[in-house]
């Protein structure tokens, strides 16, 4: 070993030598830096230490703007103007407050309580004294900066709905964003104290909104204010997003809805796209972006027609006659019925000791499937109904999109529900009765549906089969107004329903308005419309007891579903208006002025025809 | 099987110089953190002083066992390691999107901290066993793949800064080997071919914090702040330093990860000018005994292996202190002994130990 090594001493060595020398002139590199930063330039750096003169500030980027599908604006903002004090940067900041609470009308004690309350904030973070100050208190805080070094006016962007209660339920509100979400991955570029969107499309489109804050860094004098700017970083705006909805009909819409409770939906038959969304009663969101009180919010939470819930996707009805519609089509695709098949209606049928009625007490007498679904029989149905089953019936209902979410983009949709024999063994440990069945057939009993999944299935028939997923957005435009992402028209599925039925059912709809169906009422002259009215009872009524006799908490739920133009529908509709009594009496007349404003729009500028 | 003459060879002052720094480490870390709010952060310099125990057990054994029967089972050890390597990569603890941790009974523990060390061990014996004249194109190309694997595997963690310091210790090792200087001609050529790729492979925060140390302006908000914040920390410092505990930048939390990488700005601006030369005199200390006891040592593998262990401690300690007062991009990579980091302490006490085996064994 010994050997070895001295033959080879001499090259090793040198070469060991030569790193020892590089090893040298990098140490000496380190100190000559740091005879530099610290000797030479020491003095300089400690001043820039003191009191943290460089600093961070935090350049908000701008929400993006939500527009109607003309582009009409239905957001904006509005600049708030804050109180803002940095402790660290105050002389005697005892005295600046005493000051201060007078000039921005607030007592001392609250100013302290601000202040401690964000004791956990990093140091030289500003704290916000008070938002929303007006023209004169800003005025005086400028006014008087000089006394008041550390104390600040700041601005900030507050979201803001010029229409106040227009579409709320659709927009939805922003709020700050709580402690939960912070934790969450998807909202790890905001901070404490950021407004994001909590409701609505506000929400759901948050990330499309948002954007990129920027910000600069700069150095600032002992008393923190600005000398100059370091290095910037200009904030991103967030997207623009262009909606299906047109305003002007939403507007008519919710206009024709004011005192009343419900909900109204109106849809493009011909690929899905939403053109008015409407519940009442409303909310004003402005009231959320500025900060709620707790009694108004115990206002808002406590009103029992609840103003937050939006009844098109979160409440659900059963659907009462219009429900015939998917009896018809079972029982004519299963074979069970077909176009020429009669029953008899004497007014009622009796199974066992229960007595079914019809909503004409003298009967229909002999009536085939068309009649039937004009005049909206029951005791055709009932017959009807017993020969399909409830399995085919359910089946079919499900095929059209009940019993389950339509999946449009906003959150808590309600899914509904079909009820099967099978379901209710499992769940009820009950017999499927008879009784059951006849219930169904009319859109009674177990079942129930949302606003937007009867206009869905409306539209299905109106297009011929398809089933569209409820689309509410159309595009995303980048701040330079670009596309930047286009949202197709997206299909749950095609129905593989027979021409034949289609056929039989939509001219049925046509009778059931303009035939003296139920429906008359939406007749209009120039454009043929369609449609199937209905009404779902609370309580089923006693022999000779009318619907008017009831107090208003259990009166019926008005529905009317329709489309127009018949040969080529371009809005399909559901109007629920609930107690409303009957849905030919209440919800046709105004399913006919909707339809007669959306023809008419189409005329003027801004309508659909331009876009 | 303990000589007394190996406790005769012992180097006390190397020993003693370690001991300081470690020392300096824990007064550093209290620093940095009995201020931040949470009593995890208080108790970090209590839990560097367990491990600087853990450690010493560690060190104790590294001595006590011949260095030659440690080199004998560097393969063996390779082979753990690039396992648990992998392991991390495939199911690793997500701390911040990052794999460097595996948690053994409580206590987290960084395998890529001990890939340094075992890579000196293996290329120490290969080289060893492979006398200078019998290098070829095979032998170079199989010291690649043993390099090649782990560098891959801690890169992908991602742990870039600890991935490119196995580059100068392989070059190092091979120079100090007197292999020919024409086998260097490949380095020169892979290394121009993966530059490109590499650049196209590395996260945009990587990208970022190269692209800033060229420009600081392009961050403003990010890297270049925390470079400013940070030369601002070292320049505060001056000659004599702000005072223990008394650094406003430290103290204030500007400056993001100062108990672990950024820990020397702490030192320069509580310690100031004569700090900062202390302890790159000691760390001198440190590199300059572990070279002469290269020079000393009895065989070729001693050498190879002191060489290799002075180029990790080199390397951590340049690329850490240049990060700190702004002559060098930033990279994770912490500053021996005085960095909070539990893995790191152990690391580096092993290989003290490893130098200081080599010295005593230079006449058995």
């Amino acid at each position: 070993m010994t050997e070895f090594r001295k033959e080879e001493s001499k090259s090793y060595f040198g070469r060991i030598i030569f790193i020892t020398y590089l090893t040298l002139i990098a140490f000496f590199l380190l100190t000559l830096r740091l005879f530099f930063l610290q000797i030479i330039q020491g003095k300089k750096y400690r001043t820039l230490s003191s009191n943290n003169r460089i600093r961070l500030t935090r350049v908000k980027s701008s929400r993006g703007v939500i527009y109607d599908r003309n582009k009409n604006v239905l957001t904006t903002t509005r600049p708030s103007y804050l109180a803002t004090i940095t402790p660290e940067d105050t002389d005697d900041w005892d005295a600046e407050l005493a000051f201060l609470s007078k000039i921005i009308n607030l007592p001392k004690e609250k100013l302290y309580k601000k202040i401690h309350s964000s004791s956990k904030r990093k140091p030289y973070k500003q704290i916000v004294l008070k938002k929303d100050l007006n023209f004169f208190e800003v005025a005086s805080i400028e006014g008087y900066k000089l006394d008041l070094p550390g104390i600040n006016v700041e601005v900030e962007a507050v979201r803001s709905y010029p229409e106040n209660e227009f579409a709320a339920h659709l927009l939805g509100y922003m709020g700050e964003i709580s402690e939960q979400q912070l934790r969450k991955k998807k909202y790890h570029n905001i901070r404490s104290g950021d407004q994001i969107g909590q409701y609505g499309l506000e929400k759901v489109s948050n990330d499309y909104l948002i954007g990129l804050d920027g910000g600069k860094q700069i150095e600032v004098d002992a008393h923190g204010r600005e000398i100059r700017i370091l290095g910037s970083k200009t904030p991103t705006p967030g997207n623009n997003l262009v909606l299906t909805i047109d305003i002007r009909l939403q507007k008519f819409i919710e206009q024709l809805l004011e005192k009343k409770v419900g909900a109204i939906v109106a849809m493009d038959p011909g690929n899905g796209e939403i053109l008015a969304l409407a519940s009442t009663p409303s909310f004003n969101p402005n009231s959320f972006a500025s900060g709620m009180s707790q009694k108004e919010w115990l206002t808002l939470v406590n009103n029992p027609l609840n103003p937050l819930r939006n009844r098109t996707i979160q409440s659900h009805y059963p659907p009462g006659s219009i429900f015939k519609i998917i009896v018809a089509i079972a029982g004519l695709e299963t074979g069970a019925i077909d176009e020429s098949i009669v029953f008899h209606c004497g007014g009622h049928i009796n199974i066992g000791r229960w007595k079914f009625r019809c909503w004409k007490k003298t009967g229909h007498n002999q009536i085939r499937l068309h009649d039937a679904l004009v005049h909206s029989c029951n005791v055709f149905f009932y017959h009807a109904a017993t020969k399909i089953g409830p399995e085919a019936i359910a089946h079919y209902a499900k095929l059209f999109g009940l019993g389950k979410p339509t999946g449009i983009c906003l959150e808590n949709e309600e899914s509904g529900f079909i009820p099967t024999p099978e379901w209710k063994k499992r769940v009820l440990k009950t017999k499927w009765y008879p009784g059951d069945t006849l219930s169904m057939s009319i859109g009674q009993g177990y079942i129930s549906v949302t606003p937007l999944q009867l206009v869905n299935l409306i539209s299905a028939i109106a297009n011929g089969g398809t089933l569209f997923r409820p689309k509410l957005f159309r595009y995303v435009l980048n701040s330079q107004g670009e596309i930047t992402h286009f949202f197709p028209p997206s299909i749950i599925r095609n129905l593989q329903i027979s021409a034949r039925t289609l056929q039989t059912v939509q001219l049925a709809l046509f009778g059931v308005v303009n035939e003296h169906g139920t429906g008359a009422r939406a007749r209009l002259p120039e454009v043929e419309v369609a449609g199937k009215t209905g009404t779902a009872q609370i309580v089923s009524l006693k022999e000779n007891m009318e619907d008017e006799d009831l107090p208003e908490r259990l009166k019926d739920h008005a529905w009317f579903c329709g489309y127009a133009p018949f040969s080529n529908p371009e809005i399909a509709l559901v109007v629920l208006i609930e107690h409303g009594g009957t849905g030919g009496k209440t919800c046709a007349p105004l399913a006919r002025e909707i339809f007669q404003k959306y023809f008419d729009l189409k005329h003027t500028p801004g309508g659909q025809g331009n876009v | 099987m303990f000589d007394r003459r190996l406790l005769t060879n012992f180097d006390w002052s190397l020993f003693i110089v370690v001991l300081a720094l470690i020392h300096c480490g824990i007064a550093l870390i209290y620093s940095a953190t009995c201020n931040a709010p949470g009593l995890g952060n208080r108790a970090l310099y209590s839990r560097q002083f367990y491990w600087v125990l853990i450690s010493l057990v560690f060190f104790i054994i590294t001595i006590s066992i011949d260095y030659h029967h440690i080199i004998r089972y560097g393969f063996f050890l390779y082979l753990i390691n690039n396992i648990l390597l992998l392991f991390l990569l495939l199911q690793g603890d997500l701390r911040a999107g990052v794999h460097r941790w595996i948690t053994i009974m409580g206590i987290n523990f960084q395998p890529s901290e001990f890939t340094k060390i075992i890579i000196v061990l293996v290329l120490a014996g290969y080289l060893s066993r492979h006398p200078n004249k019998e290098i070829k194109i095979r032998e170079i190309f199989t010291l690649f793949i043993l390099v090649g694997i782990p560098l891959i595997l801690v890169a992908k963690q991602p742990d870039l800064g600890s991935a490119v310091l196995l580059v100068p210790i392989f070059i190092v090792m091979l120079f100090i080997a007197e292999i020919s200087l024409k086998w260097f001609i490949p380095f020169i050529v892979s290394g121009l071919v993966a530059l490109p790729i590499l650049l196209r492979r590395l996260k945009p925060y990587q990208i970022n914090r190269i692209l800033s140390f060229i420009k600081p302006n392009l961050d403003p908000l990010g890297i270049g702040y925390q470079v400013l914040q940070s030369r601002i920390a070292v320049g505060a410092g001056g000659v004599l330093g702000q005072g223990f505990l008394a650094g406003t930048q430290s103290q204030l939390r500007f400056i993001p990860q100062h108990h672990t990488d950024f820990i020397f700005s702490v030192l320069a601006e509580e310690w100031g000018f004569i700090g900062c030369i202390t302890v790159i005199g000691l760390f001198l200390f440190i590199i300059l005994k572990g070279i002469d006891f290269a020079i000393h040592a009895k065989d070729r593998v001693g050498t190879l292996t002191a060489m290799g262990i002075v180029t990790i401690f080199t390397f951590h300690i340049i690329t850490n202190i240049g990060m700190v007062i702004g002559l060098m991009p930033i990279t994770g990579i912490p500053l021996p002994f005085l960095s909070y980091g539990g893995t790191s302490l152990l690391a580096n006490t092993i290989a003290i130990g490893l130098l200081l085996n080599i010295r005593m064994r230079r006449f058995t």
